[in-house]
This record gives C-alpha cells, structure tokens and sequence, in this order.
C-alpha cells in the first residue's frame, strides 16, 4: 500500500482554542481516493478544509501531506503537493484564462519567472482537460461563471499534485456541468491517483461522486454510511423523510 | 480594457520601439534644446569626429546631458513605482503622487533643509530622507486602505484616495508650516524643487540614483511572477506559493525607494506614475514579466518628452515640468474614475 496522501491526527479546527469547530479527526486519504465534506452552514466544514490545506494552523492535533506535516513546509513546498480551490471569487477578471492558469506553475518558477516546457505542457493539458482551450485568451470577465469555476480548477490541475481540496466548486454549475465535474475528477482519479477533499452541500453529490461522506456537526466530524439515515437527520436537523440520500 | 492578447503587437516589439523613441529624443534635447535658451549646442560632433568648443562642451557635461537623463531615470523610476503599486493595491488608481507618497517624501526633505545648512545637504542626504519618509506614507496609505478580512487584499478605490487625500493634505500642511519659517534664500530654493522638474543634477548623484533605480528594478523583475499571483487574492496566492503580505511589504519598500529616488531629483511631480502603466497594460496586457521593462522605457520616455515641452514651449521661459505632467495626468485620472465608479474598471 503507497503512503497517505493526507492524513490527520487528532486534529482540532476552528478559530478558538477553547471552543474550536471540531476536535479529534483522525483522517487518512489513500491516492486516487475522494473525500466529501458536508453538513449544515457554520459547522465548519470550509474551516476544516483550510486547515487540512495548511492555509489556517490547528488548534490541536497536526496534518500530514504525503507523510510530511503540513505546518513544517514552506508555502511553495505546499504549493507543490497539494492545490486548495477556495470558495470567494477575489481573482481580477481582466486575467485570461490562459493567465490565470498559468499562475498554477507559480511554485515551479526560479527567478525571473520563466515559463519551461514542462510548465507549458501542464499548462496545455489543463485547459485541455477542462475543455477551455477555445477559451483561453479570453477574460474572465466576458465568460458565464460555470466557465470561470473550471478556469479556476484548471489552475489547480496545472499545479501538477497529488491532492486537490475543492471547496463547493459545484455553486455556479447547472446540472449538466455538475456532472461532467464529478466525471472529470473520476477520470482524474482514475488516470492520475489523483487524491480529492470536496466540500459541498449536495447530499446526492456527495454519496454518488465520492469514496467517503464526513459529516461536520455539532463539534465533531465523522465519516457517515449513506444508509445511516438517522445520523444524517441528527446532523442536519432535519426529519428523517427529509434526507434525500 | 480586456486581456484579449491576440491581436496585440508582442511587448518586446513595443519596449524596442519606445526605447529607439527614446534614444532618438535624448540625442535631439540634449543636442537642440538650449537650457536658457541663448546657446544652440551643435551636437553633430560626435559625428564629424572633431570636438566642440569649450563653452558647448561645458554646457553639455555640465548641464544638459545630466538633465536628459535625469529626467529619463525619474520618468522611469515613477512609472516602475506606479506600476507595482497599481499591482499590489489591486487598484488602478494607485500612484505615487496621488496616494501621498511624494507627499511623505516631500516633507521629510523640506524638514531636513530647514534643519540643516544647505552645503550640509549631501547628495545622500535628501534621497534618504525621501526615502524614509516615501517609505512611511506607502505604509500608512495601505494600512488605512485596507479594508476587512474579507477584502482579500484587494484595496478599495475610496479607502485608497480618500487615505491619499489624508495624507496630502497633512503633508502639505506641515511642509507649509516648516516652509513659513525658513529665510528667503532656503524658500527659494525649496520652492523650485517642490514645484517639480529637473533642473540640476551632479554627475555623481545621477550615478547612484541610476545604480539604486536599476536595483530596484531588477528585484522587482525577479518577482514578476509572484507580483502576478497578486491577481488571484492572497488566499489563492498562497495555494500557489505567494506569501502576499511579504511581497506587499516587499513592494511598499520598493514603491517607496523607486518614489523617493524620484522625488529627491524632480521634486513632487504627479501624475507619471498613473499615466504609463494604463498604457502599458494598455500594450502588453497585466503580466509584469512583460509590463516592467515596458514601463520602465515608456516612463522615460514621457518624461523626456514632458521635459523637452516644457524647456520649449515658452522659450526662453522654462514651463515646471510638473505643469506639463498635470494636463496629462487629470484627464486620465478623470476617465479612469469614472471608469471606476460606473463599474467598467476592475471591481472595487
């Protein structure tokens, strides 16, 4: 069996140490492998995927990525294992998209910020794989915001790394691209050993397109069967009928 | 403006036509310009492999030939600093002038001249304290500027101008209190050197402002790719390797020395810094691998060209260059405002 590429121990998130999100996850991810996240607003599920990305340090506990903590690498080093599509749209819309995926070889470049071969070529294959080569020299202005939500993972998947953190990448797609997205990233897997956290509130999303469910509520985060209908209920605190999984 | 790269002539063909620009309009000042007017300088010398007299060598060593590149290096330097504030501010209304940096330049040498006897004042001590205080503004501005966590370092355009304003205004306030207080011969020669332009440099300070812009650039350089990042929010630019706060620190320094080098040598002189990076992006797109050379030879020649207008247009008379930049600059900065504010520019 090839090391985790993510793996978390007794890790605890949130802002506040006395009174943190959730506490005690205990979390392993083998490549190719997918992980969704789910669970009500405010429980933490965006904070737990920043902390798994290194982007906010833990209260407790530490993460591992690819067998080495997170906390100990330098965010270029970071940039090199693992991509963390965040959910804000900060990027400048008069980018292109050829630009903004480029700026995924960001922590390959020396000096001077030469773009090689190797670099173009993943530069290439990612607009290819999201199907934006017709796109590419156009701004992110002037396309839908479907469009703009794959520029973005393309930039991901031009950073070349085994793990992707995506959080909610499904809000501005139609039904038709929210299916091609768990498709690409199937395929991903499949080809590449791809590793995926997904954060997400589609129930049906999460249980058809992933390996595992963790449920983030009420303090704790623990992975969920799809037919444990009763902890899904308890967790959103909703009626039973109401789960649609 | 768009992104749209294809149609567009590739940067390094527009750095090498501004730069022949350049040069062509160095050697046409330097040789047809007189500075006061009564001497015409015959510069076809150089060609006929024979010296000039005395007296037009003198004035070209002494005066002329320091004054064409001066002002090309403050052209350039103003532009770079515009440039990269533009960059990191995420804002395109950023400049130097109108963000009050200068300003916090300006003071800082107007205090130390009322303090200090003038032949005190080396060539060292007036970019230094224009660097300190470029410095300190730039800090200042930005922190005012910002606006929540949320605004993902992206400064807004009224945070930024209404801090500029502050900061301008205070600077000129206390420059007006130190100047009230200085004897005629020190307001004098203050004066000139706030109102702007370039009127005599020495070799030697040339030298080391050259050799201090180039360095600056050249770090800049090496960051282009990181500056790039910038474009995405800091969070973004951390996923991809950027630590945004330590470049934005980095390059408040930078902004500062470029302004200030800038400043020690022409005075408070506005609007370069905003006009040519627009028209630099306007020719080679937003990546500043590409941008910063251009930006650095389009500066000096606006400058130049400013210069040059205002040492001729009212011959024998000489306009402040200051002047010249101004009707160029406030149009500009009027449509980009309204740009802004009608939504068309980057979001704000």
């Amino acid at each position: 069996m090839s090391a985790a590429v993510l793996h978390s121990e007794s890790l605890a998130w949130g802002y506040d140490a006395s009174a943190p999100l959730g506490r005690d996850l205990q979390l392993e991810l083998e490549p190719g492998e997918a992980l969704a996240i789910v669970g009500p607003n405010g429980a933490g599920k965006s904070t737990l995927l920043r902390t798994l990305a290194g982007a906010r340090a833990p209260l407790d506990g530490r993460v591992l990525v690819g067998g080495q903590d997170i906390s100990a690498l330098s965010l270029e080093q970071r940039a090199r294992r693992l991509a963390l599509l965040p959910q804000d749209e900060a990027v400048d819309l008069d980018l292109t998209v050829r630009e903004l995926v480029q700026l995924g070889r960001t922590p390959y470049l020396g000096a001077f910020g030469r773009l090689s071969r190797d670099d173009q070529s993943a530069v290439e294959e990612a607009l290819e794989a999201c199907e934006l080569a017709p796109l590419a020299s156009r701004a992110l202005g002037e396309i839908s915001g479907g469009e703009r939500q794959r520029a973005r993972l393309a930039m991901c998947l031009a950073q070349r790394v085994p793990l992707l953190l995506l959080d909610e990448p499904t809000s501005h797609l139609d039904l038709r691209r929210r299916y091609e997205l768990f498709e690409q990233l199937a395929a991903l897997r499949a080809e590449r050993e791809l590793a995926v956290v997904v954060v997400l509130h589609d129930l049906v999303d999460a249980y058809d397109a992933h390996d595992r469910v963790l449920v983030v509520a009420d303090g704790e985060a623990r992975v969920v069967a799809r037919d444990d209908r009763e902890a899904l209920a308890r967790a959103f605190g909703v009626p039973e009928k109401r789960i649609p999984v | 403006m768009s992104g749209e790269g294809a149609a567009r002539r590739p940067a390094w063909l527009w750095t090498l036509l501004l730069l022949l620009a350049t040069a062509g309009l160095a050697y046409l000042a330097t040789a047809a310009i007189s500075r006061e007017g009564s001497v015409a300088l015959d510069l076809s010398w150089p060609l006929r492999l024979s010296g000039p007299d005395d007296l037009a060598r003198n004035l070209l060593v002494a005066w002329r030939l320091p004054r064409v590149l001066a002002s090309m290096i403050v052209g350039a330097a103003l532009s770079v600093a515009g440039l990269l504030l533009q960059g990191v501010t995420r804002n395109p209304l950023a400049d130097p002038y109108l963000l009050g940096i200068s300003g916090g330049a300006g003071l800082l040498v107007v205090f130390v001249r009322a303090m200090v006897p003038l032949p005190a004042i080396d060539w060292w001590l007036t970019p230094a304290c224009a660097f300190v205080g470029a410095t300190l503004a730039t800090l200042v501005v930005i922190a005012l500027a910002r606006g929540g966590p949320r605004s993902e370092g992206r400064l807004t355009t009224v945070g930024l101008v209404l801090a500029g304003v502050v900061i301008n205004a205070l600077c000129a306030a206390m420059m007006q209190f130190i100047l009230a207080r200085l004897d005629p011969f020190h307001l004098r020669v203050t004066t000139l050197w706030l109102a702007g332009g370039v009127s005599y440099v020495a070799w030697g300070q040339l030298f080391v402002i050259a050799v201090l812009v180039a360095a600056a650039w050249v770090m800049l350089r090496a960051r282009a790719h990181q500056l790039n990042a910038l474009a995405l929010g800091g969070e973004s630019a951390a996923s991809v390797g950027v630590d945004a706060d330590r470049l934005l620190r980095q390059s408040a320094l930078l902004a500062g020395l470029l302004t200030a080098l800038g400043v020690s040598v022409a005075g408070l002189l506005g609007y370069v810094g905003l006009i040519v990076p627009h028209v630099v992006r306007l020719l080679a797109g937003r990546d500043f691998r590409r941008t910063l050379p251009l930006a650095l030879v389009a500066g000096a020649l606006l400058m130049l060209s400013a210069d040059s207008v205002a040492r001729l247009a009212f011959a024998p008379q000489e306009l402040p260059v200051g002047v010249i930049t101004a009707l160029l600059g406030c149009p500009t900065l009027l449509v980009l405002l309204r740009r802004q504010l009608s939504g068309r520019g980057a979001p704000s």
